[in-house]
């Protein structure tokens, strides 16, 4: 791949994070393609020295992909924001649809589900399967758009609740209360097809 | 489940989850009420929140900025490395050696081993494993130092420190421990060589450096680069150990580079936020650091590569750099751009580095030895390519000048050159040689006397500075010293013996000064060819230039037309628009008079699609205009706009003729129906509209898409209309009810008014559906990624579809089956379009747009360097004009229609190809029966059915020029066919059959006779078929091996010779009639005619032996020619061979000339150009080839297309990754890949067309090409000065 010229297109992107910044909602559609391409680009690196058992997070990448668009400068918190929601939505999508390749590779379901991500607290939860929580997500999102944007920003981009917080507009304690009920109420729905 | 519900049990799992466990129990009975359900669901989330309260937590995902490494297994060396915690430390500090970037080294002592080590450190005391996330855990640099302590450890070789232990102390920090190493580094050594303290002398400190070498020779085996070499990283002990130290920056090949090396320049040296405890720095005399904050102590040594930040260049050659600039340092005295007494710091040494190369080693050191320069200069070469290959060539150079021997780099003289001339002393190279030998002759002789003598000048000297060493080699050295002058001498001799062959040899090379002027010719047009493919036109046009007129052939011409096209097409387009915001829309008028523009500002502007000046400016909107769209006839334009307006302007008055109020959000799509009569608008507020075009009257909604309408198409005929909603759902509607046919997901789509079939991509990957009702009718297999960008041809012939895969792939839509994956592109698609011609364009966020053949895929061109991705093109229906826009710009590309190369499909195998007389047309014969005859575009010219059937349907013979019957004849494969007589009279014999030939007079089309010899058989056929020159005679070759020659007026036999004991393969008349040449699978002869003897002709040079020859075996004569050919003004024969070569003989004496070698595969079909001056091959390596026919020079290959292998079945895993070792699919994937369908390739038959302009081959898929080397009207006049003419030009 040749060289990208990364401070063109950071550019680009602040310019759009923006936009977005500022309500124009239509810029979103530019600026997640070419998040999707990025964060698949080093997703695949990731993914490709990926041994059995191994496992990566989510946020990782997507930290790595800002760094590599905004290394050096950063962004303003603003607009930084909006990227890791933008993000945390382009790294489900990545994660989804390559959970889905897999699972489809192995013929079908994913009783046998392949495990991308582990929580890398030392505590040791059990892995997450990307499929079920992606489906779990999408009916807690359903049921309070509020939450599940939460579990959307804290799970795929990492944001830390101080930040949620800031995005979303509310107050720690609430983004606290949220996520603690989003959290149950996912890992009750996900029930026994999460353990591996 | 409702919101409402939800609500509740959230209230109430807050309430409960932080009350004791009786508490809860009451709670809930209160609140739960009766409702065992919703009590069910709240104990389950409270029972988890309890056992699992670290779900979905990430930890130290918090530092935003702080880039994270492949910190997986970083992770799992520290966890591993944690179980081991818990022992009292084994180490006393001791003291500290160097603190540098990010690690310190320090000196302690092992008390279990009793010994003192080096124990180097990560420096930020933060580095732990289990401290909290503060933002100062450094992922990468933990990630760095783990992967400094790897590769460290795992060279075992005496040249590297050993790494004993990696560990974590009781605070969790990171560190590892190598052997102390006690001694000097370089730089102190080299000071001690300076003034010849302890015994240090030049030829020793080369040893130390050669043990250097050895020592990356063995990392670079193991694939791991230094990448920062230098005096101060190589310890030498004191008893001559030498260690290379410091690999903290090295690099293992393949693996993901996470250092960024670059060097930082001083103005962009601002705080970064990776990194948490950088200062400042500024100001000249601050440190040159790299990307990653590493302190550089100075770049001298620095490959130029590195030091242009060109990272991904560098690899053991820059290691070698590196060694070569260290040896400059012990030769000079002083470092590369250094020079004595200068104080310069590390920015302006940088600074220099990019500039060029430092000053020459030869200068630097003039007092240095030959050799030592020589191998110096070699290591230390601009371009790695030129620098020793590997460290091991440079350690033999270095370990023969050590050892007294004649050092290789230094052997790059006049000797060496001259011997490897004159041992190359087959056929024509020895003329040529001499013709350049006499250039030198003169200056040979004395140069290799004084080299002789100045080296052994030299290795006195060191002989004797050597002796005076204590170590006391002095005596060996001289010995040694006397063989060196003895074999210089003898040398001398050899030397002054060659220079006299080499004078007797450039009185021959006066009599062939021809052959250098050719050579220089091939050289010129070979300098032309590369710069050409390179892109470097100015170059191009100069080596063209440089090639003398009267050598010019046809393969000079193509180039020339090539290099005029590159010039003119494509290339330098019109900038037409610079606008402030995004570029929305692009496209041209139907008739491709006018472009039209649209941006965020509500102007749509219209240009000349020609010369690119602007036409008019349509205003009227009130915001930006998202989307264009031209009424058929191209008078009208609508533009839809944000505001959800759509307007219609007359083309050419700029009045506003309609607009179509009624949409309550931004409008994105819009399009005219076939006739013109209505628009349809899609729409952010979900809807899409059918208006009146001409007055704007709203004619219907479709309502029932969600979110905003992106894309909308009508289909099969305006029946159905196919919308697709931001959410990525597609609706089908029955246009005239206005009912929803089907919904399904898609990732994209596409369809055609005219197709009643769609394709989409989804997560069930890309399919291609019915138009009608939706139903899937058949997949596209092949994409391992979800495609998200379709586009199909108008005529729907051709699909193209880009996929995460990062692959771009063209279908044929009709069967389903893939053609070709498209290479080239390598990021995001951004829009694909078709022309109606077969040629479609594809744009890129890599800044490019890539203009593709529709028919096989091939790239026709790419139309490079936009400021940033390109985000809309539009082609003009002919695929010869291109607006492309990108940030804002938007650009208008002029290609010059009429392409250098021309192909097209026959759809059977062409056996024979010959071009009519006057040139206008060609015809092919296959070998299925069927004969074809095209004009110069490709097109099938039809040729005329027979009026009254013939009772004996043997063949048929059309007049190439009228397509009018000749005759019947054969009616099975016609095998050959030939014209003779100036066309008056044809041949023609079949196949299988009969060893019969039929003979015609074209101008009474008279049968003249079924030419038969009387002792044919049954099996026998005739194999080859060839007229005199002046059409009197023709003859026939047989498969028995005899050939027959016949009277063409009247069909008698007039002799037959027993030509071959096999089946002649091909033969011809010399152009005086009087000769014929015929091959056969064993040999090659050549005939008088008039008595039917043989005459003399050379036999080919055997074939070159691999390996030892078996004692007694023959040795292999080249064999099997496929045929032969007299040029046609009969001085050379060509023969070609299934070895792929050609032979070349003079054509009168019979004598052996050359071989041609080139050809990967068995010859196929060869000639002579019309002038005869060229000779064209064509093989089964799928190339044709174009040699001088004078030498046998290699002037040109013309390659054909290699198809795409396709796989048999299953999902195809494009990306080739291999699933997880242990997964049970692996077997199966692997037997996947393993049954690959091979397609067959090779040129079948090959013609020059009589003008000489264009050769056409016919290839093994039935494909013919054409390479032109004249614009289109071929017979137009050609001004190239006094530039011979070839053929009919």
């Amino acid at each position: 791949m040749p060289d990208r010229n990364d401070e063109l297109e950071s550019d680009d992107l602040t310019l759009i994070l923006k936009d977005l910044a500022s309500g124009k909602r239509d810029a979103g559609d530019t600026a997640m393609p070419m998040l999707v391409a990025e964060l698949t680009a080093i997703a695949r690196g990731y993914l490709r020295h990926q041994s059995p058992g191994h496992s990566l997070q989510p946020s990782a990448l997507v930290n790595e992909t800002y760094v590599k668009l905004f290394g050096k400068d950063g962004l303003e918190f603003n607009d930084r924001m909006h990227f890791f929601a933008l993000a945390a939505k382009a790294m489900r999508q990545i994660l989804v649809s390559h959970a889905r390749k897999r699972s489809s590779l192995r013929g079908g379901g994913h009783c046998e589900q392949v495990s991308v991500f582990e929580p890398p607290s030392d505590k040791g939860s059990a892995d997450v399967d990307v499929l079920d929580l992606h489906a779990a997500l999408e009916q807690l999102t359903m049921l309070d758009e509020r939450q599940g944007t939460i579990v959307e920003l804290r799970y795929f981009s990492g944001l830390e609740v101080a930040e949620v917080a800031e995005v979303l507009g509310i107050s720690k304690s609430t983004v606290e209360r949220e996520w603690r009920v989003a959290r149950a109420w996912l890992g009750h729905r996900m029930g026994p097809s999460r353990e591996r | 489940m409702s919101r409402d519900h939800h609500a509740r049990v959230k209230e109430i799992f807050l309430a409960a989850v932080d009350l004791t466990a009786e508490e809860r129990a009451t709670y809930l009975d209160r609140a739960c009420g009766g409702d065992p359900e919703l009590r069910a669901e709240v104990e389950g989330m409270l029972a988890f929140d309890e056992a699992d309260p670290a779900f979905l937590e990430q930890a130290s995902a918090s530092s935003h900025g702080a880039p994270v490494d492949d910190d997986s297994s970083s992770r799992d060396v520290l966890m591993r490395l944690e179980d081991r915690i818990g022992r009292e430390s084994r180490y006393e500090l001791q003291g500290e050696f160097a603190r540098g970037g990010m690690g310190a080294i320090l000196r302690v002592w092992d008390r279990d081993l009793r010994r003192s080590l080096a124990m180097k450190v990560i420096l930020d005391q933060s580095a732990t494993v289990r401290g909290e996330a503060s933002g100062a855990l450094d992922q990468r640099s933990l990630g760095r130092f783990l992967e400094e302590a790897q590769v460290t450890g795992q060279l075992d070789h005496p040249g590297v420190v050993p790494v004993h232990e990696l560990g974590l102390d009781a605070e969790g920090r990171v560190f590892f421990t190598m052997k102390l190493v006690k001694g000097r580094d370089l730089k102190e050594i080299f000071d001690l060589v300076r003034t010849g303290a302890e015994g240090w002398t030049e030829t020793r400190a080369v040893g130390v450096i050669l043990k250097v070498c050895d020592a990356m020779a063995y990392a670079h085996s193991k694939r791991v680069i230094h990448r920062d070499l230098k005096p101060a990283n190589i310890m030498v002990g004191r008893f001559g150990e030498v260690y290379v130290l410091d690999w903290g920056l090295a690099h293992v090949a393949g693996q993901r580079d996470n250092k960024d090396i670059r060097l930082r320049p001083l103005d962009t040296a601002s705080v970064s936020r990776v990194r948490t405890d950088r200062r400042r720095e500024s100001g000249a005399d601050s440190p040159l650091v790299t990307m990653d904050g590493d302190v550089v102590g100075t770049p001298a040594f620095m490959s130029p590569e590195q030091a242009r930040g060109d990272i991904a260049a560098m690899g053991p050659a820059s290691d070698v750099y590196s060694l070569g600039a260290i040896l400059y340092d012990l030769l000079a005295g002083h470092m590369p751009y250094v020079p004595p007494g200068a104080r310069l710091n590390a920015h302006a040494v940088w600074a220099l580095a990019q500039q060029g190369p430092p000053a020459p080693v030869a200068e630097a050191a003039p007092n240095a030895p030959e050799e030592l320069v020589a191998i110096c200069q070699k290591a230390m070469a601009a371009a790695p390519s030129d620098r020793y290959s590997d460290m091991g060539a440079m350690a033999e150079d270095l370990r023969a000048y050590v050892e007294g021997r004649v050092v290789k780099a230094h052997r790059t003289g006049a000797l060496a050159e001259l011997r490897k001339w004159i041992g190359r002393n087959t056929g024509l190279a020895s003329a040529l040689v001499a013709a350049a030998v006499l250039l030198v002759a003169g200056t040979i002789t004395s140069s290799l006397l004084y080299i002789a003598a100045k080296a052994s000048a030299e290795d006195a000297r060191t002989k004797e500075t050597a002796a005076r060493d204590a170590e006391g080699r002095a005596s060996r050295e001289a010995v040694r010293a006397n063989q060196e002058t003895e074999r210089a001498n003898n040398e001398a001799s050899r030397a002054n013996a060659e220079a006299a062959r080499a004078n007797r040899q450039a009185e021959r090379a006066a009599r062939s000064a021809e052959e250098a002027r050719k050579q220089s010719y091939v050289a010129n047009f070979r300098a032309a060819t590369i710069s050409f493919e390179a892109g470097n036109r100015a170059a191009t046009r100069l080596a063209l230039a440089a090639c003398e007129l009267d050598l010019r052939g046809w393969e000079w011409d193509r180039y020339d037309l090539l290099e005029q096209l590159a010039r003119r097409g494509w290339s330098r387009p019109h900038v037409i628009e610079q606008a402030a915001s995004r570029v929305s829309a692009v496209a041209f008028s139907p008739d491709d008079s006018v472009a039209a523009t649209a941006s965020g500002s509500s102007t749509v502007r219209l240009w000349d699609a020609f010369s690119g000046e602007p036409v008019a400016a349509l205003e009227g909107h009130a915001a930006g205009v998202l989307a264009l769209a031209f009424h058929p006839d191209g008078t009208r334009l609508a533009a839809a706009s944000a505001t959800g307006v759509v307007r219609v302007w007359n083309r050419r008055t700029g009045a506003t003729e309609a607009t179509l109020e009624g949409h309550t959000a931004a409008v994105r799509c819009v399009t005219y129906t076939p006739d013109g009569g209505s628009i349809l608008s899609g729409s952010e507020d979900g809807s899409v509209r059918l208006w009146n075009a001409e007055t704007g009257a709203p004619l219907a909604v479709f309502l029932g898409h969600e979110g905003g309408v992106r894309e909308l198409a009508l289909l099969a005929g305006g029946r159905r209309l196919a919308t697709v909603s931001r959410q990525g759902v597609l609706r089908l509607w029955d246009v005239a009810s206005r009912t929803i046919v089907d919904t399904r997901e898609v990732a994209a789509f596409a369809g055609g008014y005219d197709l009643t079939r769609i394709a989409c991509s989804s997560g069930d990957g890309l399919q291609v559906c019915d138009a009608e009702s939706g139903a899937v009718v058949a997949a596209l297999e092949g994409h391992a990624g979800e495609v998200y960008r379709i586009a199909l041809s108008p005529d729907g012939s051709r699909l193209v579809s880009a996929a995460w895969d990062d692959t771009l792939r063209l279908w044929d839509f009709e069967t389903a089956q893939a053609i070709a994956v498209l290479p080239g592109h390598s990021e995001f698609i951004s829009e694909i379009v078709f022309a109606d011609r077969p040629v479609f364009a594809t744009a890129s966020w890599d800044k490019t747009v890539r203009l593709w053949d529709a028919n096989a895929g091939e790239l026709v061109r790419t139309l490079p360097a936009h400021p940033k991705w390109v985000n809309r093109i539009a082609i003009d229906s002919l695929g010869s004009r291109l607006l492309s826009a990108s940030a804002g710009q938007v650009r208008l590309w002029d290609g010059v229609s009429g392409d250098a190369t021309v192909t097209w499909p026959t759809g059977h195998e062409v056996r024979a190809l010959s071009y009519a007389l006057d040139g206008s047309h060609l015809v092919t014969a296959s070998a299925d029966g069927a004969i074809g005859k095209w004009d110069a575009a490709g097109e099938e010219v039809a040729l005329a059915a027979d009026a009254d059937p013939c009772d004996d349907p043997l063949a048929r013979m059309w007049e190439a020029r009228t397509g009018e019957t000749l005759a019947c004849g054969h009616d099975h494969d016609v095998a050959v066919v030939a014209h003779g007589g100036g066309g008056e009279r044809v041949a023609a014999a079949c196949s299988r059959v009969s060893a019969a030939m039929c003979l015609w007079d074209r101008g009474t089309g008279r049968l003249i006779g079924n030419l038969q010899p009387a002792d044919s058989g049954w099996s026998q056929r005739v194999t080859a078929v060839a007229f005199s020159p002046r059409g009197s005679l023709v003859a026939s070759a047989v498969s028995t091996g005899r050939i027959h020659l016949w009277n063409s007026a009247d069909g008698e036999l007039l002799r037959t010779i027993k030509a071959h004991g096999q089946s002649v393969t091909s033969l011809g008349f010399d152009p005086e009639g009087a000769r014929i040449v015929s091959c056969s699978a064993d040999t090659i002869r050549l005939w008088d005619v008039s008595s039917g003897a043989t005459l003399p002709l050379a036999s080919a040079p055997p074939l070159a032996v691999e390996g030892p020859a078996a004692p007694g075996a023959p040795t292999a004569t080249r064999r099997e020619a496929a045929g032969v050919a007299y040029s046609p003004d009969g001085s050379r024969i060509v023969a070609g061979f299934v070895d792929g070569a050609l032979c070349l003989w003079d054509g009168s004496t019979g004598d052996f000339l050359a071989v041609l070698e080139g050809h990967q595969g068995p010859v196929r079909a060869l000639g002579f150009s019309p002038a005869g001056t060229r000779i064209f091959s064509g093989s089964l390596d799928n190339t044709v080839r174009l040699w001088d026919a004078e030498a046998g020079m290699a002037l040109a290959v013309l390659a054909g297309y290699v198809p795409e292998v396709v796989e048999d079945g299953g999902t195809e895993e494009s990306t080739g990754e291999p699933p997880d070792p242990g997964d049970e699919d692996v077997a199966e994937w692997q037997e996947a890949m393993s049954t690959e369908r091979v397609v067959p390739i090779g040129v079948t038959a090959v013609a020059f067309s009589p003008d000489g302009s264009r050769i056409v081959a016919a290839f093994v898929d039935g494909t013919l090409r054409t390479w032109l080397a004249g614009p289109d009207d071929a017979r137009a006049a050609w001004t190239h000065g006094t530039k011979q003419t070839e053929g009919g030009r």
